[in-house]
């Protein structure tokens, strides 16, 4: 701290308005704030860490670490508590006026500087990580080939016309807090119905209006209802369901009501026809499913080899061999653990494998993730390094040179 | 260096700021009962056309891909069924007891490898052709067909991915089941119920009548 230029806290400090702006001016820079922002940090580490066992990892992150506040009950009070998302900017915001802005601009400093502009650059990553990364798997059976990705979490509510371009979204965020009795209606103005979502639930088993554990309040709709389940800590696992009603969204006349289960794709998941819906000689389908996107690229799986220990079922080594087709071209790879394949900002990674049948051939899980700063954080070490190493050898220069004057003094004939 | 971590005096300050920040983060603002859809996606050209109709059944994945009715007996409730089971039925008080109907086409495999397979699940040591003749018949899809009846500890198939053990197993378990070959459609059907062994003697009489119930609702190839 003491490489913090005093210029601003020498002088006298003004009064009012611009008094009370020195002072946030010297908090928002001040290594206190620092240290008060890395202990809460810690604090949150810790809470997300041993959340985990009880709510699971995808509820714990987005708790503790992807919210701007998260709420806590202390004694029955309710605390709202920022998260790690809020210390993480009010710290980028500190390191910036008080690690940058009024470190004295010094040669002996650039390493310091340096360290400063890497931590800066890793928060960055972080932020930019959080809003545009897209994360997401590719299942393929040998001599399969798709560019479609699906995601790992979330679910989306899609509504298609038959023959159109695009497709309709509405992601579950919007409706994750109508169950109990709430709904909400959702409307387009090209649209010709309008989607009144309720009975949603995270995890729920679809079963017979017969089942013994179905509450009466439940709607049973075509002899099916939604009965809610307990969020599972593997979110991946939860497999949700809600209920709509359409209406017309003219005349507000019921057109259907039903039951919708979510669509599970992949290897071993079978094909089921989404909920169809007939207004003015348009055909719509109604599913609720992962979200999926392209790749600008196709990957066809050649072979999937795996390597047993021998006399066990346990996995040795597994590689897929593929091919990539694009508008330049084939390529052959292979993906493997530690080797992914990047392409046009992809990386695919070699995740697990799987068969749906034991007569049925292996296939191939990718892991895909679209990450625009995914380099960022190494580019951070690499700063980090130098500066620290610049750093070390400034202050032992000056230490050497420190020692090599006291011997000099020392050696010196005493003066009389 | 002290001076620095004069964190005491910045305290007024640090709780103003503080205070502020976790009132904005008690105020949540909830969409309206109204919501305009905003989001779209592209369509895919691998996604299949629009349907005619679609019935609830088969949406919801309750005997999917089948080809068959059937009459569900009064005890048991249609579960979703998945790629390896078309029709998926669970009974008893916990719903610990399962019937399923598996039709696997362009598959290799025989009534022995069947009948030897589920035996093996039991703990019992394969069977041949000769042993097969010997079992009691019931029909299925109006042909007489090996019914067997077996008893004792159960272990499931080990999950099909990666890294899945095979479960433990399962002591006092009942196994009923029926196997037809369809050389036509290169196809294997097969009708098993699993569960405790006083709950499997229980539902027995509910396993025939299902059984005997499947019709398929196009005509069958000659098996």
């Amino acid at each position: 701290m003491s490489e913090i230029s005093p210029s601003t806290s020498a002088k006298q400090a003004p009064s009012g308005v611009l008094g009370l702006l020195h002072r946030l001016w010297r908090l928002a820079s001040s290594v206190s704030l620092c240290v008060v922002l890395l202990l809460w940090l810690t604090v949150l580490t810790l809470l997300g860490t041993f959340s985990q066992t009880e709510i699971g990892l995808y509820d714990s992150q987005a708790k503790y670490f992807d919210s701007i506040f998260f709420r806590e009950e202390l004694w029955g009070i309710p605390l709202y508590l920022p998260g790690a998302y809020l210390v993480l900017a009010i710290l980028f915001v500190n390191l910036l006026l008080g690690g940058l802005i009024r470190l004295r601009k010094k040669p002996k400093n650039i390493g310091v500087f340096l360290s400063h502009c890497s931590i800066l650059l890793l928060i960055v990553a972080g932020w930019r990580s959080f809003h545009a990364k897209k994360e997401g798997h590719m299942a393929l059976l040998p001599n399969e080939q798709s560019d479609l990705v699906q995601a790992y979490q979330d679910w989306q509510l899609e509504i298609r016309e038959q023959g159109s371009s695009e497709a309709l979204v509405i992601r579950d965020t919007n409706f994750s807090d109508c169950s109990g009795g709430k709904s909400r209606t959702f409307f387009r103005n090209a649209l010709p119905f309008t989607v009144k979502v309720s009975d949603y639930a995270r995890n729920c088993e679809i079963v017979e209006e017969g089942h013994p554990d179905l509450p009466a309040s439940a709607k049973r709709l075509d002899r099916f209802a939604v009965l809610p389940g307990k969020s599972l800590p593997t979110n991946e696992a939860n497999i949700a369901g809600l209920v709509v009603e359409i209406r017309d969204a003219n005349t507000n006349d019921l057109l259907t009501e039903a039951v919708v289960g979510a669509v599970q794709r992949g290897p071993g998941q079978p094909e089921r026809p989404p909920l169809v819906v007939k207004v003015k000689d348009k055909t719509y389908a109604i599913e609720l499913t992962r979200e999926r996107w392209r790749v600008p690229f196709q990957v066809k799986l050649d072979k999937f080899n795996l390597e047993k220990y021998e006399g066990t079922e346990k996995a040795k080594s597994y590689q897929s061999d593929i091919t990539k087709t694009d508008a330049s071209g084939e390529e052959k790879l292979r993906i493997q653990m530690n080797e992914p394949m990047r392409r046009a900002g992809y990386v695919f990674f070699q995740a697990s494998f799987g068969k749906v049948a034991e007569t049925a051939p292996y296939y191939t899980v990718f892991a895909v993730v679209n990450n625009p700063s995914d380099q960022w954080p190494t580019y951070a070490c690499v700063l980090s390094g130098v500066g620290l190493c610049l750093h070390f050898l400034i202050k032992l220069a000056g230490f050497l040179s420190r020692t090599s004057r006291n011997r000099a003094v020392t050696s010196a004939p005493p003066t009389v | 260096m002290l001076s620095h971590f004069a964190l005491f005096r910045k305290l007024p300050l640090l709780a103003a700021i503080g205070g502020s920040l976790t009132l904005l983060g008690a105020c949540k603002k909830a969409l309206p009962d109204r919501t305009e859809i905003t989001e779209t996606r592209p369509t895919f050209s691998s996604e299949a056309p629009i349907p005619e109709s679609s019935d609830s059944m088969q949406r919801l994945g309750f005997g999917a891909q089948t080809q068959f009715r059937w009459t569900t007996p009064p005890t048991w409730l249609l579960a979703p069924g998945t790629q390896m089971r078309q029709l998926n039925f669970s009974f008893g008080p916990n719903r610990e007891g399962e019937c399923y109907m598996s039709m696997t086409k362009g598959r290799e495999g025989s009534t022995v490898d069947e009948i030897s397979r589920w035996r093996k699940q039991m703990g019992q040591p394969a069977v041949d052709a000769t042993d097969i003749e010997a079992l009691p018949k019931l029909d299925l899809l109006k042909r007489p067909c090996p019914l067997v009846k077996l008893e004792g500890a159960y272990t499931p198939a080990a999950g099909m991915a990666m890294g899945a053990l095979p479960s433990a197993p399962r002591a006092d378990f009942g196994l009923l089941g029926v196997v037809l070959e369809v050389p036509a459609m290169q196809a294997v059907l097969t009708v098993k119920m699993v569960g405790p062994k006083a709950l499997v003697q229980q539902e027995e009489a509910n396993f025939t009548s299902f059984v005997t119930s499947l019709t398929p609702v196009v005509a069958p190839e000659t098996p």
